[in-house]
């Protein structure tokens, strides 16, 4: 009877644990506030924008071709007639799509490569950590670029291509998690406990290398937008009529004399995207780093 | 020499303020060794890096004085402070690791100490260095100038950071747990160079530690800090014969000790108070088995008792007799209650 | 005298040193462990003193099997413990439980403390959910905590708090012995007191034998029955606690008990203290003959005689419980030296 009503008492008191720290972030900085309101309102027009917007992207209509911004049409329209606010709503959407798709393939295995190579060690690190050099010694974006023209254009080629350059950087922060953490008194303690390797790896590893991978992610999640449009740009990723912001501005480049809405409204919207998650991502790094101090240890007088 | 008034350090977190220094007045003789003994949280460190002016982030003196050669030291400029620091206080850190630069031999280091402050020539003051590192007891001195922190063991880099602290010849040595991270035989070698150097130099000291063993060696008289104040301020002899703070006994019967029987541990029940949260009254009477009303509601201050070189911050101090024990053994005597559940509240 | 329930053999621990990253080579091995022979008794406590290098803290962590023997053998109640694998090492090693130095590192930041107790329990399968949840709370107010805390995180506890959650843990498998290394050297004076009490609370009703290892030799004495003195992988000296204390026989434990403050400035001020030269040397590189040879004081006094840079001394027996090694233990033992380094009557209040 005790330990069930202790159990249920537990549950709200994890939340509202959470709450309070959640509060704590927003407060800490203004730049937090900002960051974290930018990329929820990213990620509700990723999901709701289609409901919202007041035309179908793709539709044509050459009677409204290049109209500047109107009431009717409020980023004003391209060379077809489609409505360009309604474009750049859609547009949220497979920016996001994107941006968790690479990050999920990179982190995924690169997390995993890294915290096996960490806890086994010996040769199968060396090889793992020579690749990831041999990645890293790459400009990413000229890999990236490499990759997608050879398996020819296409948004999921770049995906993919984005995917490969992202991934040696997981596995290098895990793997040096894993090495700072392996030695920690408590693993040493579930080992004298009995606990095997994947006892250790599931239940205590993967939890303590989880929060820094998400500073990391949060702070990649920009640059894997920005990399996709500027693919796309280059003509490498999404192709006609996807309404990436990447290819609408590259479509839109030509009459900027003309049309100066058409190339704008787009970039404007991937600028503040991209700073909405990278303000996100420095602020939760800035945050989360003295408080893993303090709970890791070493915060005494 | 040195004296400090009524200091108060207060810092600033993202989530509070902390009240790390609440009114402590020390007073240094000349020639004098005094320790500051506390446990983590109390201050210590603190209070000398505040009479420094090398408080880390989010610190800052609130109020207070700081005299030191006839000047406030709080009230001097930067550039008036950077040539006190070195030339006329010097101070020795806990981890000699983190205090020498890593990229840097060891005998530039000192060099650099000594041309930070004096006109010399670069021989000269490699001379110095060799002489210095001599009188600290390490053997070769000319060999160790060209190697690096880490070639070198522990009590070798608190040696060499004895040699950087004294090699001006300051007045004043503020040495903040010189050998908590040596071993015993090697904390031994240390203290008995620390002693005999600053004797010979004539450098009063000013020794934070948290064992009351090397206080015993090394202090002329001890000042023992509780929360950011100090509770009990004697001279060595009589700190140890006549402890009146309930704090300071319970510090002293709560350490084992070697020789004749094995007696049982009194320890202080409960933990030191929240900086961020102190209480209205005395910090330490939630766990003072002596406290009486009054100690919920007033935080005594420091006053003399026993005569005038004994100060004691209590409002029931405890007597010589209940000393052995380790608490009160007055019939019919029981700790007051906090207000709230005398009350009736719980 | 209780019967035997750990027994150590002949025990070497020899770790590695490589270098270079890809052809990686080794260069030289540390013996940390040296040879070493000791037994722990029934619901006795085996105080083990030495300074950092001494090998003390790998043996506890050999007997727990947290690093593989090089040689020699570990018996609980005469199974040997070392070469076994599987479940069967799994339920022995069960019965030999540790209690780490640091408290903020030895508990999982991310765990409610309660999760970090019920650890060793899910980890043996005992009981269903709610079971476990009771021996967590029982074990929790067995070590002074209330059972409110139990869904606390580490860093909601003090120094102290989570020192005893570390016992907690210890105690969840029932274990014989208990392994503490450095377990209160990181804690303040007056919580270090709350803890040893409670060790010595926990032995008397649980029947617990504890591996006690520390660098401070009061607190040491304070808790201890026999005392072993290691110095550079090998045990030098084992005795009761009483008889190491009034009467050493090994010039380095002399020196030990020399150079440890003593809180009372009358005795201090009297004392006159052996300083030992240098540091001790490396356990990769140990001097020939006597390992202590390079530092000893009694050497000199006694004209540098050559057996002890050419011959090891072995752990000999030299009365009741007592051993020694040194080929001069007589003369150390009757030194006046050690009779004023040993002279600490004083310890008044």
């Amino acid at each position: 009877m005790i330990a069930g009503a202790v159990r249920d008492d537990a549950v709200p008191r994890r939340w509202r644990r959470a709450l309070r720290q959640t509060g704590g972030f927003l407060r800490a900085s203004r730049l937090n506030a900002l960051g974290a309101g930018i990329v929820a309102a990213v990620v509700l027009l990723a999901v709701f924008g289609r409901a919202l917007a007041p035309h179908d992207p793709n539709h044509l209509d050459l009677l409204a071709a290049l109209k500047p911004p109107s009431s009717a049409h409020w980023f004003g329209t391209d060379n077809l007639g489609r409505d360009l606010f309604s474009r750049v709503l859609a547009g949220a959407r497979i920016s996001v799509e994107v941006a968790v798709i690479i990050l999920g393939l990179s982190v995924a295995f690169g997390t995993l490569l890294g915290i096996v190579a960490g806890l086994v060690g010996g040769l199968l690190e060396e090889i793992v950590m020579r690749v990831t050099d041999l990645f890293l010694a790459f400009p990413a974006f000229i890999l990236a670029a490499a990759i997608a023209a050879t398996l020819g254009p296409s948004l999921n080629h770049t995906v993919l291509a984005l995917a490969v350059v992202f991934w040696p950087w997981y596995t290098r922060l895990a793997r040096g998690q894993v090495l700072a953490l392996r030695e920690r008194e408590f693993v040493l303690a579930a080992r004298v406990a009995g606990a095997g390797t994947m006892w250790i790896v599931l239940r205590h590893l993967l939890r303590n290398v989880l929060p820094i991978v998400v500073v990391q992610v949060s702070l990649d999640v920009g640059y894997a937008m920005l990399a996709t449009s500027a693919l796309s740009f280059l003509g490498l990723g999404a192709q006609p009529p996807t309404p990436e912001w990447g290819a609408i501005i590259t479509d839109g480049r030509s009459f900027i004399q003309t049309a100066w809405w058409w190339p704008t409204f787009p970039g404007i919207a991937l600028a503040v995207t991209v700073l909405g998650f990278n303000l996100l991502g420095d602020g939760l790094r800035d945050w989360i780093d003295p408080r893993l101090r303090g709970s890791l240890g070493g915060l005494q007088e | 020499m040195l004296s400090v008034r009524d200091l108060v350090v207060r810092f600033s977190t993202g989530r509070g303020v902390v009240h790390a220094v609440n009114g402590v007045s020390l007073d240094v003789e000349p020639g004098g060794t005094l320790g500051l003994v506390g446990e983590s949280g109390s201050g210590k460190s603190v209070t000398s890096l505040a009479i420094m002016r090398l408080l880390p982030r989010g610190g800052r003196v609130v109020s207070g004085q700081v005299w030191f050669g006839g000047r406030d030291l709080l009230r001097l400029s930067a550039a008036e402070m950077r040539s006190v620091r070195g030339r006329e206080i010097a101070m020795i850190l806990q981890d000699p690791q983190s205090s020498l630069n890593p990229v840097l031999p060891v005998g530039e280091q000192i060099e650099e100490a000594i041309r930070a402050h004096e006109r010399v020539s670069r021989p000269a003051a490699r001379a110095r260095a060799v002489e210095l590192l001599g009188a600290v007891g390490i053997a070769r001195p000319e060999e160790q100038l060209g190697r690096f922190p880490h070639q070198l063991s522990g009590g070798m880099r608190q040696r060499v950071m004895i040699a950087i602290a004294l090699a001006l010849r300051p007045t004043l040595l503020i040495a903040d747990e010189p050998t908590t991270a040596l071993d015993v035989t090697v904390q031994a070698q240390v203290l008995e160079l620390l002693r005999d150097l600053t004797d010979e130099v004539g450098a009063a000291v000013v020794l934070i530690s948290h064992d009351l063993g090397i206080m015993a060696r090394m202090a002329g008289r001890i000042a023992v800090m509780y929360a950011g104040r100090v509770v009990e301020s004697a001279p060595t002899e009589e700190l140890f014969a006549r402890p009146r703070h309930p704090y300071t006994v319970g510090l002293l019967r709560s350490i084992p000790r070697i020789g004749g029987a094995r007696r049982a541990l009194v320890p202080i029940e409960g933990s030191p108070p929240d900086l961020e949260r102190l209480p209205e009254g005395c910090p330490f009477a939630p766990r003072c088995a002596w406290r009486i009303e009054a100690c919920w509601t007033q935080n005594p201050s420091l006053a003399t008792d026993d005569g005038p070189a004994h100060l004691v911050a209590c409002h029931d101090p405890a007597e010589p007799e209940e000393v052995g024990p380790g608490r009160p053994i007055r019939p019919g005597f029981a700790p007051a209650p906090p207000p709230g559940i005398r009350a009736g509240v719980a | 005298m209780s019967a035997t329930l750990l027994s150590v053999e002949a025990l070497r621990v020899h770790i590695p040193v490589t270098r270079g990253v890809v052809l990686r080579r080794t260069t030289g091995v540390v013996r940390a462990v040296d040879g070493v022979t000791l037994d722990v008794r029934e619901g006795e406590t085996l105080g083990l003193v030495g300074e950092s290098g001494s090998g003390k803290t790998t043996l506890g962590r050999a007997i727990v099997g947290l690093v593989p023997p090089t040689a020699g053998s570990i018996r609980l109640r005469g199974v040997e413990v070392s070469t076994l694998s599987g479940r069967g090492a799994r339920r022995a090693r069960s019965e030999l439980q540790m209690v780490f130095q640091d408290p903020f590192a030895s508990l999982d930041p991310r765990w409610p403390i309660a999760r970090s107790v019920e650890e060793p329990l899910r980890l043996h399968r005992a009981g269903d959910r709610r079971e476990r949840r009771e021996r967590v709370l029982e074990l929790l107010e067995l070590v002074g905590l209330s059972r409110r805390m139990a869904d606390r995180y580490p860093h909601e506890l003090s120094g102290g708090q989570r020192q005893r959650v570390g016992l907690a843990r210890a105690l969840a498998l029932r274990p014989a012995l208990v392994v503490a290394d450095e377990a209160v050297s990181a804690l303040d004076v007056s919580i270090q007191a709350q803890i040893l009490n409670l060790l010595q609370r926990l032995q008397e009703e649980l029947g617990l034998a504890y591996l006690f290892i520390a660098h401070d030799l009061a607190v040491v004495h304070q808790i201890s029955d026999r005392i072993a003195v290691m110095y550079l992988g090998q045990i030098v000296e084992l005795s009761p606690g009483v008889d190491l204390y009034r009467e050493p026989m090994h010039p380095y434990t002399v020196s030990l008990l020399s150079a440890n403050p003593v809180p009372d400035p009358s005795v201090e001020a009297a004392r006159e203290r052996i300083v030992l030269p240098g540091d001790p040397p490396s356990a990769a590189a140990p001097p020939p003959g006597c390992r202590f040879h390079t530092r000893c004081w009694l050497r000199e006094r006694l004209g540098d005689p050559e057996i002890c840079r050419t011959l090891e001394p072995l752990l000999r027996e030299v009365g009741p419980g007592r051993s020694v090694a040194c080929h001069f233990a007589d003369e150390a033992a009757a030194s006046p030296v050690t009779r004023r380094a040993v002279d600490l009557a004083g310890g008044r209040a």
